[in-house]
């Protein structure tokens, strides 16, 4: 006969995780601490072929340095003095070798900080398989397990924000702001991604506020916002106080970067301005890049359910011109146009449309990185327009392929495992 | 909201008889032998000063026996609507472990977990707790006048039940196509749970005033 053991089995960590972020509670004190110095780790971003901008928070006062190097030759080192301002420094690193993983730290000389990994953009003529990692929705005080599993599991090229990386909610003065986000980006998981790779950003309501727009949020704001913003999440912009730009990864990727929410004028039907509007219509059919990939913080595809629909006036639907017109333009000039978007809090791939103008687009809902509640609707979106669309947090990991212009999307959960994966002929 | 409709329908009730009806008043020997159903055994504390009823005069209740009778009904009442959406809601987000979408036919079967908690613990226990405060009252007869009016709400909950699935098969054949049905439906058994809760509780009491 059969005996069992009174004794309770005890949890293992994993258990014990899981089970904190099924209820919510993330589990900040088991995380792994930052560096002595510099509590929120290290960051770089908007990597071009020759530059990097590298980034993190300091807390001491001595004179701090970045040391960096290839990754394959620890013996080419360099070393240059940076400047802190307001807690935070910031680097441009310069003669970088196209295509080249490197290597790089901040250090005060008694105090070193986590190791950053970046990749230089590949150069402008190689065209070569990528893989990105793309996310949203990272409220700070949930888990964000599928950001450490994707950060800590895979070899990447990049990372695409695409926006919510912090839930500012609340905050009103600057300094509101820079506690929110240095609180966020003090997380492991955070800390975990950022130095994993490069990371280029847009932004969504919730780095302002929830539902943030023109329409109703004031000026002030947003500028508060946007200052602290460009100040957490380093970004190579081409004029002041512009989110959207675009960055190249040889001919292989373009990554087009939206302001979805900075620019709206529901008066004029403006879900961005005309200037972006014009900019990116431009740019994708300039492209010489077989994927473009357009981060749009807030999905363009129709989901034709009513209670999608009662919320149509917070994304492009809500703006029917500009989004036809978009949407015309992308399918008379579509050649690898990838739309990337989050704010649903649902993992989502699928096209745009069901049938007539964007039917043959591929949009994928990436995120939520880190969500304590689904989205509440009664029904997800699923075939024929949708492959795939679930609750759970996760990262999606995007594999390009030029070579068959194919893009394998693995949308990753927390626990390493890959909740679906689908390959898209572009 | 429940609490006070109670506390108000519990106000608005007479004041034992032969206070404030003029010196002298009397009930009628109808009224008093329609109220007496039972004869008290053990009535609870607060109500010691009660006088014991007779066939003749109808049964006096103090204010704290009445702050009982309205306080337990409305816990039970609130322990009930808080039991049911509890039971609802989980059973609704089950289906989000597997595969982290819901599940329409789950969350209709939760909409009538929903109900049927509700039905069990409020009208199995309001009317048997009444009862117990005021223990003239044949908790049987209590159950059904109060079913008289609580019958509906319910009947109105199954019905957005039903109506939910219906949109759920409507969402079978395509996505988007059911869920205006199916929030309707939804709507309708939440609305009827909370109006199913306030009836009962106001029909108890009458049924014991």
């Amino acid at each position: 006969m059969k005996t069992r053991s009174l004794t309770p089995t005890p949890l293992t960590r994993r258990e014990i995780l899981l089970a904190l972020a099924a209820s919510g509670c993330a589990p900040e004190a088991r995380e792994t601490p930052a560096a002595d110095g510099f509590p929120c780790g290290v960051s770089s971003a908007d990597v071009t072929t020759t530059n990097a901008l590298v980034w993190t928070v300091y807390s001491g006062a001595d004179p701090l340095f970045v040391e960096w190097w290839p990754a394959s030759d620890e013996n080419a080192r360099q070393r240059r003095a940076v400047e802190v301002i307001d807690g935070a420094a910031q680097l441009d690193l310069t003669n970088l070798t196209a295509g080249e993983r490197y290597v790089f730290r901040f250090t005060d000389d008694t105090r070193t900080s986590d190791t950053g990994r970046f990749r230089a953009a590949i150069a402008d003529d190689a065209l070569e398989p990528l893989t990105f990692a793309v996310s949203s929705c990272a409220r700070q005080t949930t888990a964000l397990l599928p950001l450490a599993a994707v950060g800590n599991g895979f070899t990447l090229d990049a990372f695409l924000c695409l926006g919510d990386a912090v839930y500012a909610d609340g905050a009103i003065t600057r300094s509101d702001y820079d506690a929110k986000w240095r609180g966020a980006l003090a997380r492991a998981p955070n800390r975990a991604m950022r130095r994993a790779t490069s990371t280029i950003a847009t932004w969504d309501d919730h780095e302002v506020e929830n539902d943030a727009s023109p329409d109703h949020t004031t000026p002030e704001r947003f500028s508060i916002a946007r200052d602290s913003f460009f100040a957490h999440q380093p970004a190579r912009i081409d004029a002041p106080n512009r989110i959207w730009r675009s960055r190249r990864w040889g001919r292989t990727a373009e990554i087009f970067v939206l302001d979805c929410r900075g620019e709206r004028n529901s008066a004029a039907g403006q879900y961005i301005s005309p200037e972006q509007l014009q900019w990116l219509k431009q740019g994708i059919a300039n492209s010489p890049a077989t994927f473009k990939l357009v981060l749009n913080s807030v999905p363009i595809g129709n989901y034709p359910s009513a209670l999608f629909q009662a919320l149509a006036k917070d994304r492009w639907d809500g703006y029917p011109e500009q989004r036809r017109e978009l949407l015309e333009f992308v399918d008379q000039h579509r050649s690898g146009v990838l739309w990337l978007t989050g704010d649903f809090h649902i993992g989502v791939a699928g096209r745009v449309a069901l049938d007539g103008v964007g039917a043959e687009q591929v949009e994928l809902a990436c995120g939520p990185a880190g969500s304590n509640l689904p989205n509440p609707a009664l029904t997800y979106p699923s075939g024929p327009q949708f492959d795939y669309a679930s609750a759970d947090n996760n990262v999606v990991v995007l594999d390009l392929d030029p070579s068959n212009r194919s893009v394998r999307a693995r949308f990753v959960g927390g626990d390493g495992r890959v909740l679906f994966e689908h390959t898209y002929a572009l | 909201m429940t609490w006070a409709l109670l506390v108000l329908f519990a106000a608005g009730s007479p004041l034992p008889r032969g206070e404030g009806q003029g010196e002298g008043a009397q009930p009628s020997a109808v009224a008093a032998a329609s109220d007496t159903n039972t004869i008290p055994q053990n009535r609870p504390e607060g109500s010691a000063a009660t006088p014991p009823p007779s066939s003749s005069t109808p049964v006096e209740h103090g204010a704290l026996n009445t702050l009982g009778l309205v306080s337990s009904t409305t816990g039970v009442l609130a322990v009930s609507t808080g039991a049911a959406l509890v039971a609802g809601l989980s059973t609704h987000f089950a289906p989000f472990a597997v595969n982290g979408r819901p599940n329409p036919w789950v969350s209709n079967g939760g909409m009538l977990v929903m109900l049927g908690v509700q039905f069990a613990i409020a009208h199995l226990l309001v009317p048997q707790i009444a009862t117990w405060w005021r223990p003239e009252h044949d908790v049987i007869r209590v159950r059904e006048k109060a079913w008289e009016f609580s019958r509906w709400p319910l009947a109105a909950g199954a019905l957005g039940a039903l109506t939910y699935t219906v949109g759920a098969v409507l969402e079978e054949t395509r996505w988007g196509r059911g869920d205006a049905v199916m929030a309707a439906g939804l709507l309708t058994t939440v609305l009827s749970l909370f109006v199913f809760d306030v009836i009962e509780g106001l029909a108890t009491l009458g049924a014991v005033r």
